[in-house]
């Protein structure tokens, strides 16, 4: 991987991240975090992780943000987008990254950053990743999916307890 | 360039004929402008083509003539199908010199960037699509997945447009888009994951070969399969009877209602060249893609084979993409809330089914080739007949429940007394 095209789409990833953080608009705030989704895609194309790069595109592009988009549009102010912050909102949110941003560097300066033999550069089937998950990595994947069944019962519980409560009307 | 994930085999081609000329290889950049000059081109003269036919096609179902004037034939020859074949040429040139026209309140950074990026996906998911045995400018390992991610972003551009114009009618066009999009996007992928676990890779060349290799096209084994990826394509690339983000009856034009001139002419684009994009997807992974029938694929293939397959190739993508225009012209427009059941109801638990007639299949093909046997064609048909049989049932489930949930034929809007 040649360092300049690193560097470039680095900054593709960082740049719309802050764009994220620091637009007022929400709308613009939701398409700069998908530009920064394509640009870690990129990195993982990169990195010979086609697999992993097509499923970043496909499920945090493709789908994530588009579904964060949609409930933007759902937002009663949308046709004004510059959305005003209080000052405690502003003191809570950087906090929260204080706290995170923390805790990462503490895990980066830990790690002493050994350079891996690089892998075949075919990539890795994707047979191979589908017999790891179904084999060695079996109970985390199954896990995995027990945490999106929960999410998938309590989206329709939700969605359930107000259609009951017109149906009561 | 052999050992990666990734091979250009049209590139491979050039360069092997530019050693022949020149005795050296073409620049990295200039293949690649080259390549996508390429695709360009085919995209922008078949759609213009492909215009004039859809309306040439409309005109016939509707007993008309369509247009006639531009272009050569004209009337005199009688035939309706000769005129106006220079029409659409005509229209985009109107188009070119129009202004274009940004409205005093939109947001002008997505209004723009929306035209240019649905039209950018289309480009770069047909990067993959294997025209012929060299003629696909990449062939990647995880070719279809790669289409799909990409493609996953045209609803991403449709959103943009929508909100971007500040327009009630085009928010409301884009937020039917994107619920549209993101339900059809399911079944799709799930019947198209019958194919793959049948071909047992993802590469666009590898399901072609594989194909041959089993002497069946995967919509025999997947009949369901291909008959749900149609309609949840169609549903994608948001044409008729699936338009309504952009129904002009009650949205305008949807999401395009304040775009004018060449963006508009983008969008249009686009939606021609995603109806060539899943037709041609729907070419290569259920109709046996450009093998030639009853030849056997040549190691390493020639021109003749090549421009053979070519040929094979294209007329199935054309031929589905007529199939799709008859539909438009002969479907009422669904509504918003049939729509919705239609896809998560009805198709995507079909869609289940099918890829379980799919294991089947694959299962069969893994016990052939572990007891190295020839595989015996008794049971793969014998799945082909169930997946034919559960396609009629959802056929007449249809007629049963008409005016009820899953109908496609909208109810009507006066009630009849016997109904009450």
């Amino acid at each position: 991987m040649s360092p300049l095209l690193f560097y470039f789409v680095a900054g593709i990833i960082i740049i719309p991240a802050l764009a994220v953080v620091l637009s007022e608009n929400l709308f613009h705030a939701g398409l700069s975090m998908i530009v920064s989704f394509l640009g870690i895609a990129a990195i993982y194309a990169m990195l010979s992780a086609p697999f992993v790069a097509a499923m970043q595109v496909l499920v945090y592009a493709g789908a994530i943000a588009v579904i964060l988009l949609f409930a933007f549009m759902l937002t009663h102010d949308i046709m004004r987008p510059q959305q005003e912050t209080t000052r405690l909102q502003q003191s809570a949110s950087a906090a929260a990254c204080l706290v995170l941003g923390g805790f990462m560097l503490r895990v980066m300066a830990g790690s002493g950053w050994e350079t891996l033999e690089r892998q075949a550069a075919e990539g890795i089937p994707v047979g191979k990743l589908g017999e790891s998950f179904l084999t060695s990595h079996l109970v985390p994947f199954e896990l995995v999916s027990l945490l999106l069944l929960m999410t998938l019962v309590g989206a329709i519980v939700i969605a359930r307890k107000e259609e009951r409560i017109r149906g009561d009307e | 360039m052999k050992d990666s994930w990734v091979h250009n085999p049209a590139g491979e081609y050039l360069n092997h004929l530019s050693r022949q000329a020149i005795g050296q290889e073409i620049p990295v950049l200039l293949l690649m402008v080259i390549m996508l000059v390429i695709v360009l081109v085919f995209l922008a003269v078949s759609a213009l083509f492909l215009i004039w036919l859809e309306r040439k096609v409309s005109a016939r179902i509707q007993n008309r003539m369509g247009p006639m004037l531009t272009g050569p034939g004209a009337f005199k020859n009688g035939s309706m199908w000769t005129g106006g074949l220079l029409q659409t040429a005509a229209d985009a040139i109107k188009l070119l010199l129009k202004e274009l026209i940004i409205p005093d309140r939109a947001d002008p950074v997505p209004f723009i960037m929306a035209p240019v990026l649905i039209f950018g996906v289309s480009v770069s998911a047909f990067l993959v699509i294997p025209f012929a045995p060299a003629l696909s400018v990449a062939d990647l390992n995880i070719g279809i997945l790669y289409v799909i991610s990409v493609s996953s972003l045209t609803v991403l551009s449709i959103i943009m447009a929508g909100w971007s114009s500040n327009n009630k009618y085009s928010l409301l066009g884009g937020l039917r888009s994107a619920a549209q999009m993101l339900s059809y996007e399911i079944p799709l992928m799930f019947a198209l994951l019958g194919p793959i676990l049948m071909a047992g890779t993802l590469s666009m060349q590898g399901i072609v070969t594989a194909q041959h290799e089993l002497g069946l096209w995967f919509i025999v084994p997947s009949f369901l399969g291909a008959v749900i990826y149609y309609v949840a394509a169609i549903a994608e690339v948001n044409r008729p009877p699936f338009d309504i983000p952009e129904a002009e009856s009650e949205l305008v034009a949807g999401y395009v209602s304040e775009y004018s001139g060449m963006m508009f002419a983008m969008f249009f684009l686009a939606e021609f060249s995603n109806m060539m994009l899943v037709s041609a997807i729907a070419a290569t992974v259920f109709l046996g893609g450009w093998a030639v029938p009853f030849m056997e694929i040549p190691e390493d293939p020639t021109l003749l084979y090549s421009l053979l397959g070519a040929v094979v190739f294209f007329i199935k993508m054309y031929f589905l993409i007529l199939v799709m225009m008859w539909i438009r012209w002969t479907f009422p427009r669904v509504r918003p809330d049939h729509l919705m059941n239609l896809g998560w109801k009805f198709m995507l638990p079909l869609a289940f089914v099918n890829l379980l007639i799919c294991s089947g299949v694959a299962i069969l093909q893994a016990e052939a080739e572990r007891a190295e046997k020839v595989l015996h064609w008794g049971p793969v048909l014998g799945l082909s007949f169930v997946s034919l049989a559960i396609v009629f049932w959802a056929l007449s489930r249809f007629r049963e429940k008409e005016g009820q949930h899953y109908a496609l034929v909208p109810r009507p809007l006066a009630v009849s007394e016997e109904d009450q």
